[in-house]
């Protein structure tokens, strides 16, 4: 009987064990922007100033608009291609609508509708046409950029009108808004996603599909709207973009794609789907953006801020590999 | 062999192949060699690479089988580009380029404008600023905003500007590379800025970054002064596009050096058009070509491994000048049809 | 304990040119394990798809509690009581997901709060041990991932998955073929509890006789889409049934 108790306690003491491990793996993207604020007080100049880290907050507010949208198709076992030209798209369209006079409020509608349907046709794509996620946003990827550079020819409209941008440029008591709200966003799509029914759906389709659908979950709506959320946020990162830069250009957001997908995935959220939270994909943005911002204080060799981020992510996938054994079996 | 021109009778046919049509620079250069060819009744076909360096070698391919006199091009890849001129040597056709140079290959003439001279021309102009701001003295801060440091483009523009600048000791360039990316210099500024609230100067490489330097400056300081006004930053660059002069003339920015990006092509037109009909003693010499009364001119011609390349002036603009009518950034582009091969 | 729960009345059913089921029988009685064998291509899995309201059969009756039923999808199969088991794990589970979260996979329970609704995690914990109390399986902690769990619990999990609803006929379709000895045990004494303690009659579809002959109450054998027989396990041998799976001649 002695033994029995034994044996117990020692698989008692390797689960807690466990658990510590995981826990620390999870929020391992944490520790490292910890260490990284830490490297940068002590040998970056500039670095240590709260006017700094609000400009690194600035540096994350529209990538991280746009990581959740990402994150959140990743989760399901996807991802988008074209967020940067639904933001260019979007923007372009949005300042063209302003210029013609329209009030600043209906153009910000407008501008989240052309992402919405965005989404939603890259939604359709996928589900009931079939086509696979890479080919399906490749595609709408080429295709939103190629209407914006049509449309103006290559132009960058400037000059726009106030309310367009008031929440891209504005503050409240000195605060940026943009901040604000790409925090709140954050917040309230993190209890989305961990909270509700729809969240957790969310997961199980990323997980196993097939598993999902069998239980009655209805994958395809899942899924469109997934698209749909991520293709409405492009176009609210479009807004603060144009917002911030007071102008627009067909251009905007042509790099922004992979940062979004490196924060992502850096932050902890696995490629397979049914992996990660927005908190970890938070943890890449901050990351990324610390990265950015100490490169622009110290003189580094810009060829070197290229081999950084490609280290990291090196890291962080063996990591992510390691975690999901790790998670999984004994 | 040579191919015979199929327009023989009515006169020469030159093709441009240019390296994408989206934006405004390219278009006026476009623009200006299908001018300079207009007004010598010389007929223009021009193809579209749309940013891709296989079409471009298509496209001259394209050209090539349409027996053009001459190929004239903006390459999108400046090695890449080789190929084709090879291709178009071995028909008979001459090649020339203007706005970038090829790095493989050898053209008959590269007209381009000179991006050393131009960013050597934007260090006096800061230079004269900072000691108009200083009393005399050539002192300050200047925060260089560059493009894409792997380009040679940046790297000219880089270069042109420290070789100036580097002879004031008591004036100080922080370099950082914007990627040709708006956002990426709007962070620049932000954070430079906020580290060095003492920055008297932005250089920047290219008007796209115009925005976001005005922006972030907003964002850092809180408010924008202007030309003029005290704790105004200076700021000047490079390219000449209508944004730009706009924001000359209300006072936010000091000068832009312009590129003669419809020069380009009146230039080279006549001197194909010699070529073909004289040859070889109708090119330019290496040294200088003088023109009274141009901005862009003396132009500089040197004989390279890559062939005879002449680079043009730029010409600084500031709220004195930026009305004048023969900038490219003050002429409205037609919207005529160009016409066009796929 | 006579009591038909199910009965199927000469059901036919073709696939094309193919006959997959000719005049079959089949019954279920009230609190019973019956196992349901024979040999590839028997018939076994179309008459439980039929049973379980994935397509209709072509002719046939079939009761239901002595009422005649007709099934227009699985749903329907679902609101009478009767579910069933499939055979593939990796169609059911979801291994990244907590064990909570797999039993209730589709259908979470939520509550409201301000007008929007919300996860009721607790409450969904709460049933999920007592289901699992209920069947007397053994995980000890119940935000363990499903895929931490071997393979026998696994099993258990998609048996209790099935059961948490009040189920009158459980149909498990090969519930042992892809475990090893131990597991299968713990999972033939999970079916044999399940019998014992509740009204529910359970239905299995096995190759394995020494498992049959373990748990069930009664056997039926189908050849080449035909009943071939049927015994009480207690009154007849491996050997007979075997006989009637292949096909000699049995008095």
């Amino acid at each position: 009987m002695e033994q029995v108790t034994e044996e117990l306690s020692d698989t008692d003491v390797k689960l807690k064990r466990r658990k510590r491990i995981i826990w620390i793996i999870e929020r391992f993207i944490w520790i490292v922007v910890g260490v990284f604020i830490i490297f940068g007080i002590i040998f970056v100049p500039g670095f240590k100033n709260w006017l700094n880290f609000r400009n690194i907050l600035l540096h994350s507010s529209i990538l991280g608009v746009l990581a959740i949208g990402e994150s959140l198709c990743l989760l399901t076992g996807n991802f988008d291609l074209s967020i940067g030209s639904i933001l260019a798209f979007a923007g372009i369209l949005g300042a063209l609508i302003a210029k013609w006079k329209i009030p600043s409020l209906i153009t910000i509608i407008i501008m989240l509708f052309i992402g919405l349907g965005a989404g939603f046709l890259n939604g359709i794509l996928i589900r009931k046409i079939k086509l696979n996620a890479f080919v399906a946003t490749l595609i709408t990827m080429l295709a939103w950029r190629g209407t914006a550079m049509g449309i103006v020819g290559g132009r960058t409209i400037w000059d726009l009108p106030e309310g367009l941008r008031l929440l891209g440029s504005g503050t409240i008591k000195g605060f940026p808004i943009q901040i604000l709200i790409m925090l709140s966003l954050f917040v309230f799509f993190h209890i989305a996603l961990t909270q509700t029914k729809f969240g957790r759906h969310i997961y199980i389709v990323g997980d196993n599909e097939v598993a999902a659908y069998n239980s009655g979950i209805n994958t395809d709506k899942v899924i469109i709207i997934v698209f749909t959320i991520s293709g409405t946020l492009s176009a609210f990162a479009g807004l603060l973009m144009i917002g911030r830069l007071n102008a627009a250009s067909p251009t905007y957001g042509s790099d922004i794609l992979f940062d979004a997908m490196s924060a992502a995935i850096i932050g902890g959220i696995s490629l397979h789907g049914g992996i990660g939270n927005l908190l970890m994909a938070l943890g890449g943005v901050i990351l990324l953006s610390i990265i950015s911002n100490m490169l622009n204080l110290y003189g580094v060799s810009p060829y070197w801020a290229t081999t950084v981020r490609a280290l990291l992510l090196l890291i962080a996938v063996l990591l992510d590999t390691i975690k999901r054994r790790l998670v999984r079996y004994e | 062999m040579a191919l015979t021109s199929v327009y023989a009778d009515e006169g020469f046919v030159f093709g441009y192949s240019a390296p994408g049509l989206g934006d405004e620079g390219q278009m006026n250069i476009q623009k200006g060699f299908e001018i300079g060819c207009r007004d010598l009744g010389i007929k223009c076909i021009t193809t579209n690479a749309q940013m891709n360096a296989e079409k471009q070698l298509r496209d001259i391919e394209t050209l090539i089988a349409r027996g053009v006199d001459a190929i004239c091009a903006v390459p999108y890849d400046s090695k890449a580009i080789g190929q084709a001129v090879k291709a178009a040597m071995e028909a008979g056709i001459p090649f020339f380029t203007i706005d970038r140079g090829v790095l493989e290959g050898k053209v008959v003439i590269t007209v381009m404008a000179d991006n050393y001279d131009a960013a050597a021309q934007a260090g006096m102009a800061l230079v004269r600023l900072l000691q108009g701001k200083y009393h005399g003295l050539a002192k300050g801060k200047i925060l260089e905003i560059m493009g894409n440091p792997a380009q040679d483009v940046a790297q000219l523009r880089h270069q042109g500007f420290i070789d100036v600048v580097s002879q004031y000791p008591d004036i100080e360039v922080i370099s950082k590379p914007g990627y040709w990316n708006t956002d990426e210099g709007y962070k620049i500024v932000l954070d430079v800025l906020t580290a060095n609230p003492d920055i008297d100067a932005i250089y920047f490489h290219a008007d796209l970054y115009i925005p976001g330097i005005i922006e972030a400056i907003k964002a850092v300081k809180g408010t924008f002064k202007k030309v003029g006004e005290e704790g105004h930053i200076f700021i000047v660059g490079i390219d000449g596009n209508p944004m730009a002069l706009d924001y000359i003339r209300k006072g936010f920015i000091d000068g832009d050096m312009i590129q003669p990006l419809r020069e380009y092509g009146k230039f080279i037109v006549p001197y194909i058009k010699a070529y073909l009909e004289k040859g070889k003693e109708a090119l330019p010499k290496p040294g200088l070509i003088v023109k009274e009364g141009s901005p862009y001119f003396p132009a500089v011609v040197v004989d390279t491994p890559h062939g005879l390349v002449v680079k043009m002036k730029t010409y600084y603009v500031d709220k004195h000048n930026v009305d004048d009518p023969t900038l490219w950034g003050n002429i409205p582009l037609e919207k005529e049809k160009l016409e066009t091969t796929k | 304990m006579n009591e038909k729960v199910v009965e199927m009345v000469k059901i036919n059913k073709k696939f094309g040119e193919v006959v997959a089921l000719k005049d079959v029988d089949f019954t279920v009685y009230r609190n019973e394990i019956v196992a349901l064998v024979g040999d590839n291509g028997a018939g076994k899995s179309t008459l439980i798809k039929i049973l379980s309201g994935a397509f209709p059969p072509d002719s046939g009756k079939i009761f239901f509690e002595g009422k005649e039923i007709f099934f227009k999808h699985p749903s329907d199969a679902i609101k009478l009581g009767i579910r069933t088991v499939h055979q593939k794990m990796e169609e059911i589970l979801a291994l990244n997901q907590t064990v909570v979260s797999n039993l209730f996979m589709g259908e979470e329970k939520t509550k409201k709060i301000f007008f929007f609704k919300f996860l009721d995690k607790k409450s969904m914990l709460r049933e999920s041990e007592r289901v699992l109390a209920r069947l007397r399986i053994n995980i000890p902690s119940l935000h363990q991932l499903v895929g931490g769990l071997s393979g026998g619990q696994r099993q258990a999990l998609a048996i209790a998955k099935a059961i948490r609803h009040r189920v009158k006929v459980l149909i498990l379709d090969e519930p042992t073929s892809a475990l090893g000895v131990r597991e299968s045990r713990e999972v033939l004494k999970l079916i044999r509890h399940l019998k014992n303690s509740e009204d529910i009659s359970i239905v299995v579809i096995s190759h394995d006789l020494e498992e049959v002959f373990d748990i069930a109450d009664r056997i039926v054998v189908l050849r080449k889409g035909q009943n071939a027989g049927e015994r009480y396990t207690r009154d007849t041998t491996k050997d007979e049934i075997i006989k009637m799976i292949i096909g000699a001649e049995v008095m």
